[in-house]
């Protein structure tokens, strides 16, 4: 028998699946369903990302799965991760301390498109754990205010106990050059703010020149579309309305088809879209009905 | 555009919840009035709306059981109850509260006409979404609402002439 | 035009036989519990090799992307130790029908798309390739989607002929090959009944497309044919047989598995159905390709418009798989046709 020439793929197959190993620095509970990690690689080296772009963390055993940054790029020695406990992996997760190990692949996607961010004015509209990805670019917007126009939050949580982030909510309150309208749905005995949805004083209270502003939307799929209604009746421009969509990646490269939306790849070509990319694409069923949905 | 940005289970849900308001006014003016003529007129024109509820929720229920998930219960219900508080009344306890605040029939008839004419207005765009086979469906209501309007201008016509 | 030579059956049994003995070989072979059923296996001795063959089941993409494949080794150790699972042995796949060839091309390019993945290029380049002619049955259609005369990728190509094997020589590893074989000449004659085979293939070939991919593909992106998918889904169980049998066919889900002693395991790539509900889930419940006939359409505007669109020829090779293994008799060409009739019958 001819001696095997041997064929080296290890190179090529750690590019693609294999995770990287990175340590948990730091672990803050947000809400009952909802811890924050903070990462760092295990090399120490940086992990570049942009504002939406998303990772795929992983813990051997329990599997894969995307998630959004929630950290701003501008602050890089480390990186942070909004887990909600919805499944096996994410539970695991939410056991883990600091000092433990995850793999992580990424970052993924393309994210909100800063460049065109720049020097217009940043609608941000965020609904329930929608907040965790839009948090990246508000506080890039944060660190370097001087870049941008207006910026102006939107964020409607279901209840005060499950607002995310509440000293990022407080600072930017606090801040001149932040305008935020928070609500809840569901009031409790101690708030004392809106009540309603997101779309609420979106639509009553933010006054914007249609022509100088960028939406940028995260939040349920329930939301999306009213969204949606309360920013066109605003004159804005279809192609000024971005949407970050949540799909089930599992390679986040194009290949395993299951993020595939019309001829779109949603970690490719997404997970931020403008609303011009979904119009008609009968399969963003955030933004558009479906023809017919009988069987 | 050409296609439609809600789907037609929650604009249908939407004509269900301007119904169940126009219901809560109907029925509240009509307790609330004196006038025999006036609260037949209002209990008739609550009648209809009763169907038009039957009638949403049918159609409705030919549509298969799509639903977008919902990240809480009761979120969709939220967004629709704010997407449609433009209108005349933000929620069905408002339109019956409204009822019980005015003061004479002649208010309650002109903020019943405005109540009957956004509606119209409303079901004219969502004729557009619905399918070919229910178009027919909501041209009734809208004629249904048609003759609403037109009976409450004659009675408002018939308290004018009386009282002057 | 590449080199041509004649091989008897009697050195085609010795060919193989010594491919065998310098190294692993895949081939089509009768099933062990169903004879007279061909499928890719690997081959233990020359005689198991069934060079003429109708279709396999299962298409030669497996020998690349196995249903099942082990991406990396993973031990609960802190940290973490990942260890890659690389497969190395180069091997030859033998037996593989023109169609197959232009599939596994379609994967090549699937797979190289930016950002490339690893694993499929790493096997193929592990691998020598010997293509060999077929005659059709009534479920082929390879004329339709011009993949009747594919060479891609084959180092060698073989086509059957009165004295033997009419042998293509392709490639400098296909030449490399032969130096393992016993190759004559061959003559003007091997060569013309070479092309009355191609010609007799060519008239057997009796199901086809009525319309041009170019056609077929602004059909599917400009016609709402909802009313015809639902007819189809009404057929359809969602078994999925249509996308395990495709040669084109490459999406997964990668999922870990722990061994038994539960300190370590492996993470896994498996294949997976587009047709299967759980497909398009999501977190939270929400599936946007919930509907039966969503995912039925979903096929066709996959193989036909957009990877179309993308690669510039339909992602189908013509073989026939999905509707000789479709459990509700789906005939992809049927269907193809009746998509076309109707798109044509509004205008």
């Amino acid at each position: 028998m001819r001696e095997a020439d041997s064929v080296d793929v290890t190179e090529d197959i750690t590019r693609f699946y294999q995770p990287e190993l990175a340590r948990v620095i730091a672990k803050q509970r947000l809400s009952e369903m909802m811890v924050m990690l903070r990462l760092q690689r295990a090399s120490g080296e940086m992990l570049e990302h942009q504002p939406g772009q998303f990772l795929q963390i992983s813990l051997p055993g329990y599997g894969e799965a995307p998630i959004s940054f929630c950290s701003s790029p501008t602050r890089t020695e480390s990186f942070e991760l909004c887990v909600a406990a919805v499944g096996n992996l994410s539970e695991a997760m939410h056991e883990l301390r600091p000092g433990d190990f995850v793999g992580i692949r990424g970052p993924y996607g393309k994210g909100f498109p800063l460049e065109d961010l720049r020097g217009r004015d940043v609608l941000c509209i965020a609904g329930g754990i929608g907040l965790a990805p839009l948090r990246s670019l508000i506080n890039y917007v944060a660190d370097r205010r001087a870049e941008f126009g207006r910026m102006i939050l939107v964020y409607g949580a279901r209840k005060p106990s499950e607002r995310l982030f509440k000293d990022d909510l407080a600072n930017w309150d606090a801040r001149e050059d932040f305008e935020t309208l928070y609500t809840v749905d569901e009031a409790d005995e101690g708030w004392t703010g809106r009540t309603g949805v997101a779309t609420v004083p979106l639509r009553d209270e933010v006054e914007i020149d249609p022509t100088r502003t960028t939406a940028s939307v995260v939040g349920p799929p329930v939301m999306y579309r009213y969204v949606a209604a309360e920013l066109l009746a605003k004159g804005m421009a279809e192609d000024d309305i971005l949407f970050s969509l949540e799909r089930r990646f599992k390679c986040g490269m194009g290949k395993c088809g299951h993020c595939q939306l019309n001829d779109l790849y949603v970690c490719q070509d997404g997970p931020v879209f403008r609303y011009t990319q979904l119009i008609g694409r009968s399969e963003a069923i955030e933004v558009w009905a479906p023809e017919d949905e009988r069987q | 555009m050409d296609k439609p940005l809600f789907q037609a289970a929650e604009v249908l849900d939407m004509a269900i919840e301007i119904e169940r308001q126009g219901l809560a006014f109907y029925e509240g003016c009509a307790a609330a009035r004196a006038s025999e003529v006036v609260a037949t007129v209002f209990g008739y024109a609550a009648g209809q709306e009763r169907r038009h509820i039957e009638l949403f929720y049918e159609m409705k229920s030919a549509l298969d059981e799509y639903t977008v998930p919902e990240s809480y219960p009761g979120e969709t219900v939220s967004y629709l109850r704010a997407f449609l508080s433009t209108r005349l009344f933000t929620s069905v306890d408002d339109a019956s509260c409204s009822a019980e605040a005015i003061e004479d029939e002649a208010e309650a008839i002109e903020m019943a006409v405005e109540l009957e004419r956004s509606s119209i207005a409303f079901y004219s765009g969502v004729k557009q979404i619905v399918r070919e086979s229910e178009k027919g469906v909501i041209d009734d209501v809208i004629a249904e609402e048609h003759v609403h309007i037109r009976r409450l201008l004659e009675l408002k016509n018939w308290l004018t002439t009386r009282s002057g | 035009m590449a080199a041509e030579l004649l091989m008897t059956p009697y050195a085609m049994d010795r060919f193989m036989g010594r491919l065998i003995a310098e190294g692993p070989v895949m081939g089509p072979r009768d099933r062990r519990v169903q004879p007279g059923f061909v499928k890719f296996e690997w081959l233990s001795s020359a005689d198991e090799l069934v060079l003429e063959y109708t279709t396999t089941t299962i298409p030669p993409k497996k020998a690349f992307f196995p249903p099942r494949q082990p991406l990396f080794e993973f031990e609960l150790s802190e940290p973490p130790t990942i260890t890659a699972v690389q497969e190395a042995t180069p091997f030859t796949l033998v037996g593989v029908h023109p169609c197959d060839l232009a599939g596994l091309s379609m994967l090549d390019d699937a797979y190289a798309r930016e950002p490339a993945e690893a694993c499929w290029p790493a096997a193929r380049a592990r691998a020598r390739v010997i293509g060999v002619d077929c005659l059709p049955d009534e479920y082929c259609f390879c004329f339709a989607m011009n993949t009747c005369n594919s060479r891609e990728g084959a180092d060698l190509f073989l086509t059957p002929i009165a004295r033997g094997y009419l042998v293509e020589v392709l490639t400098e590893a296909g030449e490399e090959m032969l130096r393992l074989s016993d190759v004559e000449d061959a003559e003007d004659e091997d060569r013309s009944q070479a092309q009355a085979f191609r010609r007799d293939k060519g008239n057997r070939l009796s199901a086809s497309i009525d319309a041009s991919p170019e056609e077929f593909a602004e059909i599917l992106e400009t016609q709402e044919l909802g009313e015809l998918w639902r007819e189809i889904a009404g057929r359809c169980y969602s078994c999925g047989s249509c996308n395990t049998t495709c040669p084109t066919c490459f999406c997964f889900d990668i999922n870990d598995e722990f061994d038994l002693g539960l300190t370590g395991g492996q993470r896994v790539r498996t294949w997976d159905s587009c047709q299967l509900q759980e497909f398009a889930l999501v977190a939270g419940g929400h599936n946007f390709r919930r509907i039966r006939w969503q995912r039925v359409r979903h096929r066709w505007h996959r193989k036909f418009l957009y990877l179309y669109r993308t690669f510039g020829r339909p992602y189908c090779t013509g073989c026939g798989r999905c509707s000789r293994a479709c459990t509700a008799d789906i005939n992809i060409v049927d269907v193809s046709n009746e998509v076309i009739a109707r798109a044509r019958g509004r205008v």
